[in-house]
């Protein structure tokens, strides 16, 4: 799965490039996990998800679990860039509660400094 | 640059949470939506941009309001949590604000003081209303300096004039007497100032599409009945009467000055005068006593049609369950007293809630030492550890694909916010594993609800027979490497 990382200071803007779904979710995770823990000055996580146009259970349990990780740190992780159908799972799970979500990166970053 | 509407929807009402589920936007006012109103004032005030600030019942707003194309507008949407202040939202990014903005902070009805609606022209104005504790109910200006200074300072004393200005009169809905005396004045006096298309209120009385009313059932203006509902013989509706979507009323009922919202079965011959019933719940809006009586000879919320998919899923789930303890039957009764006297494992029970309204105590299968032992691994293997749960999916206790079953009573509240819940034996292991926190268990049960297939059931069954029995003999060897 290809997925662009970038510092922005302390903020770390991670943009998966494809839908996020069982198939998709273990490289995903492994690659954050490897990036997030090379990057100890690195607390808050921007997760952009312009490029994902579908994202299934697999998806979302793993965006939880990295909460769960970025949390552990102090930290904390925002969503960017909903498309309309991985905003309706965000809706039908209400993990609108769990996760704080906006409109775009600049905003996210914005709010995490 | 065209002037924008800001909509918070998401902001929890303690009156609203009283008249059941319907997101406090979708009560009915009259014959249509809270929201629909807000709708209409940014289209009178040509406004086509809106934002809608969703959170509590965020899905069932944007499968009401969609793409607004329907009001010619633009909707899109975004999210606060709930522990959010609704300000910080125009913080975010101010600067796409400041060229005008409508916003409508808190759940306040802008009653139209002439049947023209708004006057369309604010320019260079700034028309605001504050509630009793400083926030902002409602404000409309195009002054770039006036809402730079709100957005910074939104509690601060700036002034601005009056809505009336606007043939508008805004009145915030803080409790369920707010929210009665609004419906009774909106279908009586006030019903002709919003009619719209489709409806004409020369009698005095709106009524949806696909609604059966029988000749002998007596109508008094005014009344608003809404879509998919239905009125049994010899019953009286009116005057004053609210009914909602998906209302059945039995015969020979009679409804007058009251609110019947969705989904609501009114039994045969009751009268119902000055009260809101909402499902099974009877609400006295002047003392605000409610009684809950969800009996279906009295009041009771319509029950949905049983799912075919569901009922496959539970014929297809107990014949596998069925065959699986049969086939486990011989090898537990070997291995499990083996274990026990060996002590390389152990059940532990704790309690759940298991299908309906039940609570018990559910066995999940310890082995000793926890990374396995070889015994214990070859019983975990021939997924043994599952056969006393897959004893009360034949009981029927369990289903055999789902969730997670939720512990009781710690985790009963979250089970009282699922309407639909399938607490399983079989469930995706990494799910299960990622979902592990609290919000993200409701998260994972609302998921499957949703979601739920027979496909997926069959996936999960095949993940049970093959994957699972491999995972722990490779746990095995890794741990003996």
């Amino acid at each position: 799965m290809k997925i662009k990382f970038e510092e922005r200071g302390t903020i770390g803007v991670v943009t998966p490039m494809e839908a996020l779904t069982a198939e998709s979710v273990d490289s995903f995770r492994e690659q954050f996990i490897d990036w997030f823990a090379g990057l100890s000055g690195v607390k808050n996580v921007v997760i952009s998800l312009e490029s994902v146009d579908f994202m299934d259970s697999s998806g979302l349990g793993t965006l939880i679990a990295m909460l769960k990780r970025v949390s552990e740190r102090g930290g904390d992780l925002k969503i960017a860039c909903l498309s309309k159908k991985v905003r309706m799972v965000f809706e039908i799970t209400r993990a609108y509660k769990v996760f704080e979500i906006v409109d775009t990166v600049d905003e996210a970053v914005r709010a995490c400094q | 640059m065209p002037v924008k509407a800001v909509l918070h929807t998401g902001l929890i009402q303690p009156w609203a949470e009283i008249l059941g589920d319907i997101p406090w936007p979708l009560l009915p006012v009259g014959n249509r939506h809270f929201l629909e109103y807000w709708f209409e004032v940014c289209i009178d005030l040509g406004i086509k941009d809106v934002r809608i600030i969703l959170g509590e019942g965020a899905e069932f707003i944007e499968g009401y309001a969609g793409d607004g194309e329907q009001w010619g507008l633009s909707i899109t949407y975004s999210f606060l949590k709930e522990e959010q202040d609704p300000d910080s939202f125009l913080m975010r990014n101010p600067e796409q604000w400041v060229d005008g903005l409508l916003y409508l902070r808190n759940p306040v009805f802008l009653h139209r003081l002439a049947a023209t609606g708004a006057a369309a022209s604010f320019s260079g104005g700034v028309f605001l209303d504050r509630s009793v504790d400083g926030s902002v109910n409602c404000l409309l200006s195009d002054s770039p300096d006036f809402l730079r200074a709100h957005i910074a300072s939104p509690r601060a004393e700036l002034k601005g004039r009056s809505f009336n200005e606007l043939n508008l009169k805004p009145a915030l809905i803080l409790s369920i007497r707010d929210y009665y005396a609004l419906n009774m004045s909106i279908v009586g006096e006030e019903a002709p100032r919003y009619v719209r298309a489709g409806y004409s209120l020369i009698d005095d009385v709106s009524i949806g599409y696909n609604v059966v009313i029988p000749p002998s059932v007596s109508v008094t203006p005014p009344v608003a009945i809404g879509n998919n509902s239905r009125i049994g013989v010899m019953a009286s509706v009116g005057p004053l009467a609210v009914i909602g979507n998906h209302v059945i009323i039995d015969r020979q009922s009679d409804l007058s000055r009251c609110v019947i919202l969705d989904g609501t079965y009114v039994g045969r011959g009751l009268e119902i005068r000055g009260k809101i019933v909402a499902g099974g719940r009877l609400i006295d809006p002047d003392s605000g006593t409610i009684a809950e009586i969800n009996d279906p000879w009295l009041v009771a919320a319509v029950r949905p049609m049983v799912r075919w998919g569901d009922a496959l899923r539970a014929v297809f789930g107990w014949l596998c369950a069925m065959v699986l303890v049969l086939l486990q039957a011989g090898p537990f009764i070997v291995l499990y007293p083996l274990i026990n006297l060996l002590r390389k494992g152990r059940f532990r029970k704790a309690s759940f809630h298991l299908t309906g309204a039940r609570v018990g105590p559910l066995s999940e299968f310890v082995p000793i030492p926890e990374s396995g032992s070889g015994i214990s691994t070859l019983f975990q293997a021939l997924n043994l550890d599952l056969f006393p749960r897959l004893c009360r999916v034949v009981m029927g206790q369990l289903w055999l694909c789902g969730v997670r079953p939720m512990a009781s009573p710690e985790e009963t509240s979250l089970k009282f916010q699922l309407k639909e819940y399938f607490p399983a034996v079989l469930v995706y292991e990494t799910d299960s594993q990622d979902y592990a926190e609290p919000g993200g268990h409701l998260a994972h049960a609302l998921y499957y609800a949703r979601f739920r297939s027979f496909f997926g059931d069959v996936k999960m069954i095949l993940s049970l027979l093959l994957n699972r029995p491999l995972r722990f003999l490779s746990t095995r060897t890794d741990n003996r490497g």
